[in-house]
């Protein structure tokens, strides 16, 4: 059946509300870098927040390019995850939350991460937004579908 | 994890899911001292080691999740079907069960050969029967054989109907077993079956027998005696006699049974003498006291003895069960003495008789009618059609099943690696569609050399062609190959079709050869020469048969197009007609409403087309994007080119060289673009359907069964078409830009 947008969005929801972490992906000079991170998502799946200790490599990664990858999956790190686990690649342009919006994302990331309370009020933890331009939604070992969700050209040209 | 009847005595756990229903029965009935011989029980723990062994779960779990099982077609559910059986035949038997087998066997049935049979753990419940579902051998003997026959029936529990019937239940296909019964051989000189109560008449039962083995009675492949009995005497109330009875089923002096005529003096005389029908009647009532249910009963003769072969509950009672959908599921697949048949009359009777008709109403010259014949002549053309395609679904399409058929029978003799090995055997024969291609291939060489005849092509003037040659080869394209617009409908749109085609043909430097495999000599000597000694039919006359099968799969359809393109050209013709008297009709208006208007009647008038109507689908919202689809890798070989999507059959004239061709589904009378595709892909799925076939024979990369690849892929697309694993790529053109 062809997948509606509604329902590639339904698809994706679904995946992101049972899972609490993702693998983030940054880069220095050509050099990628992953990072496991806490992560909440917008409802309408148009942005992400995760944080970090402003020390860190990632944090300076994206202080240098702000273009960052997610990936999100629920594999079970059992032999049905080859043809049931789902991943979710996430492209996007990670950029510091903003004072005017820090209630709004602060309430969601702690919501979904009530155990962080201190970690993300420290004055040393960056609070990031990751602003979401593609997904690519991999089921059944290797169906891929795509989403742009926000009008911009197609990434892999 | 082997068991024999004993275990009953010893335990009061519910068995049923370690050993299945049928061993359940068979040891009850053993313990009882009733006639059955002595069976022994691989459980369904041994099924759990071999596939845990071998790490077949997830390759079984990744095959059947591809797709969604409920989008296949059964025809897909059949390759995947023969792919995990091909596992199971490739899988190392467990060394501890192989031994315990070896010494087990040696002591409870020295050097006896064996029956081996299924016993799954939902089979013979009192809901729901498997019966002709999984598979029995007979007569197997030596320890190789016997191991190779157990994974046999193991591998049984996949077969495409049992996915099929599972999944209609709603039972879990994965979390499946099935345990294995063993039983010495006893060939009996007749044997059959017995219903303990009939579904027509819950006062009567059933006998029906037949000389020898009763695997012919129950594979529907010899026809029995049947006796109506009354219960409470028992007394037989008739007796039906089959046509003949000319074969009969027989253990054969190596493996398994074979099929042999019956001797002469023996074919007037029924299998069972009437006493023995009662004995038989008598013996079903007891075994209903027994399990408490009506039974379902396979026996056989000994020396005059009675022996219970099997014995299962009758699943539906005075009535058909709608519920039951088994005998459709089995229906899919037809006898080899069927498939005989079939050939015998589609090659020798059916087809010609297609040509000849078709010959025939090509001869008619439309022009010359009146407004009545015309009228006439559509009604009679359409009535023809309609009994062409009739008979393409009762006989055309079962008779596809032999390339299956034996494809089948080939893996099992062969082992081959590649489950469809067997096609090679069958692929690079003349087909009407290559020879076609051919005729194509030649009428291109003479437009490059003579402009004045490229000139005529490009602006679509057939008529003023002059060379007597070009326009044999023409005529023949239109008529022999129907190629006169079938899908396009209109004459003027046919013409433009083949003159496209043929100026595309030009770009073809060399005519692509037809695949042939170095191997297949050797391959076919192989199969000969093993099918001589363990196939139960001759392997010359089953390699033919399948070859047959499937050429004719693809034949087929260009001998119907003949005639639908007779039916077209009068309804075209009558079109014309209506339309130059100021009227009007509609392209798709069905042939008996133009007759009516032909003959001055009148039709309701449709209101045109809603806009809603004539949309071809809402197009996907750009936002959502395939970039990876999967189908089955039907023809090997990797292809990168533009896609271009033909929904309607006219837009195949805008096909170009190198092109990779993305369409529902082929239909031979469109695989003209084979030798101009650098790949294709189809939506809809299987091994051995016509996409499939044409690509292997020019070795072109395809891929079937791409669930909504007509949706989500568009012409100019640039696709990647990797025919080794089934994947196609899409990459749509547009500045790459990142976020910036």
């Amino acid at each position: 059946m062809v997948q509606s947008e509604q329902e590639i969005q339904k698809a994706i929801r679904n995946l992101l509300s049972h899972q609490r972490l993702a693998a983030l992906s940054t880069q220095r000079n050509g050099q990628p870098y992953t990072s496991l991170m806490a992560f909440a998502c917008r409802d309408d799946l148009k942005e992400f927040v995760v944080a970090t200790s402003r020390s860190t490599r990632k944090h300076q990664n994206i202080l240098m390019d702000c273009r960052v990858s997610l990936l999100v999956d629920n594999r079970s790190n059992e032999e049905d995850d080859f043809h049931s686990a789902m991943a979710l690649t996430v492209l996007g342009k990670a950029l510091p939350v903003e004072a005017s919006e820090r209630a709004l994302y602060q309430e969601l990331y702690l919501k979904r991460h009530p155990y962080l309370e201190d970690f993300l009020g420290a004055p040393t933890t960056a609070f990031i937004k990751i602003m979401v331009y593609h997904y690519l939604l991999v089921s059944r070992f290797q169906n891929v579908m795509e989403y742009s969700i926000r009008d911009e050209n197609d990434l892999f040209t | 994890m082997i068991y024999s009847p004993d275990i009953l005595h010893q335990t009061n756990e519910n068995l049923g899911p370690l050993i299945g229903g049928k061993a359940m029965s068979l040891f009850r009935l053993y313990n009882a001292g009733l006639p059955v011989t002595r069976p022994i029980c691989i459980g369904t723990s041994g099924y759990e080691l071999f596939v845990k062994d071998n790490q077949l779960r997830e390759k079984i779990n990744l095959y059947l999740h591809r797709q969604d099982i409920k989008d296949m077609r059964w025809e897909e559910i059949w390759d995947i079907s023969l792919r995990i059986q091909n596992l199971f035949l490739g899988g190392v038997f467990p060394e501890e069960l192989s031994l315990g087998l070896n010494n087990l066997v040696r002591k409870e049935f020295a050097d006896q050969p064996l029956v081996i049979r299924s016993s799954a753990p939902e089979e013979d419940s009192q809901a729901r029967s498997f019966a002709g579902l999984h598979e029995s051998f007979l007569n197997v003997t030596g320890h190789s054989d016997l191991l190779k026959n157990i994974k046999k029936v193991w591998a049984s529990l996949w077969s495409d109907r049992a996915i099929l019937y599972r999944q209609e239940l709603g039972l879990d296909v994965l979390s499946s077993k099935m345990a294995v019964v063993l039983q010495e051989f006893i060939e009996g000189e007749s044997s059959g079956v017995l219903f303990s109560k009939s579904p027509l008449d819950s006062s009567q039962l059933i006998v029906e027998g037949v000389h020898g083995l009763n695997q012919g009675l129950v594979d529907g492949i010899v026809e029995p005696d049947r006796w109506v009995l009354d219960r409470q005497k028992p007394r037989i109330v008739t007796h039906s006699e089959p046509l003949k009875r000319d074969f009969q089923f027989i253990r054969s002096p190596g493996l398994g049974v074979q099929r042999r005529r019956v001797a002469p003096a023996k074919q007037g005389i029924s299998p069972l003498k009437q006493k023995q029908v009662i004995e038989v009647a008598a013996l079903g009532l007891q075994l209903e006291t027994f399990f408490g249910g009506s039974q379902d009963i396979e026996w056989t003769l000994v020396g005059g003895k009675i022996h219970i072969l099997q014995s299962r509950p009758i699943t539906t009672e005075g009535g058909e069960d709608s519920n039951d959908k088994r005998s459709w599921y089995l229906s899919l697949t037809r006898s080899y003495d069927n498939l005989l048949l079939l050939w015998n009359s589609i090659a020798k009777e059916l087809l010609p008789e297609m040509d000849r008709q078709a010959e025939e109403l090509e001869k008619i010259s439309l022009k010359d009618l009146s407004e009545r014949q015309l009228a006439d002549e559509l009604g009679r053309r359409a009535a023809i059609n309609t009994h062409w395609v009739s008979i393409y679904w009762s006989d055309f399409i079962p008779f596809a099943h032999g390339a299956r058929l034996f494809g089948e029978l080939y893996n099992d003799l062969i082992e081959p690696d590649d489950p469809f090995e067997f096609v090679s055997l069958l692929a690079g024969q003349n087909m009407l569609g290559t020879d076609r291609n051919k005729l194509l291939y030649e009428c291109a060489g003479m437009v490059r050399n003579d402009d004045s005849l490229r000139r005529l092509l490009e602006d679509v003037r057939l008529e003023e062609i002059t060379d007597q040659k070009f326009k044999a080869k023409l005529a023949r394209l239109k008529s022999d190959f129907s190629m006169a617009g079938l899908a396009a409908g209109e004459d003027a749109v046919g013409d433009a079709i083949i003159c496209q085609v043929i100026l595309q043909y030009t770009a073809l430097e060399t005519f692509p050869a037809v695949e042939l495999s170095r191997n297949i000599e050797m391959l076919e000597t192989q199969f000969l020469k093993k099918g001589e000694k363990k196939l139960p039919f001759e392997p010359e006359e089953l390699l033919a048969m399948a070859r047959a099968s499937y050429r004719l799969r693809d034949d087929d359809n260009i001998h119907l197009g003949r005639i639908a393109q007779e039916l077209e050209r009068a309804t075209a013709h009558a079109r014309k007609r209506i339309r130059a008297r100021g009227l009007f009709v509609a392209a798709e208006s069905p042939a008996e409403d133009i007759a009516r208007l032909l003959k001055g009647g009148e039709i309701e008038l449709k209101s045109s087309a809603s806009p809603a109507d004539t949309a071809v689908k809402e197009p996907v919202k750009q936002r959502v994007r395939a970039r990876q689809l999967l189908g089955q890798a039907a023809g090997r070989g990797l292809a990168k080119g533009r896609a271009r999507v033909v929904v309607a059959g006219a837009e195949l004239k805008d096909f170009t060289k190198g092109e990779i061709l993305v369409i529902d589904s082929i239909d031979p009378t469109m695989t003209f673009f084979a030798p101009l595709a650098a790949g294709i892909i189809e939506r809809r799925g299987g091994m051995l359907i016509h996409g499939a076939i044409i690509a292997r024979e020019y070795g072109i990369p395809c891929i079937t069964g791409v669930v909504d690849a007509t949706s989500y892929i568009r012409t100019g697309d640039l696709v990647t078409v990797d025919g080794y694993l089934g994947i196609c790529t899409v990459q749509r053109e547009g500045k790459a830009t990142t976020p910036a």
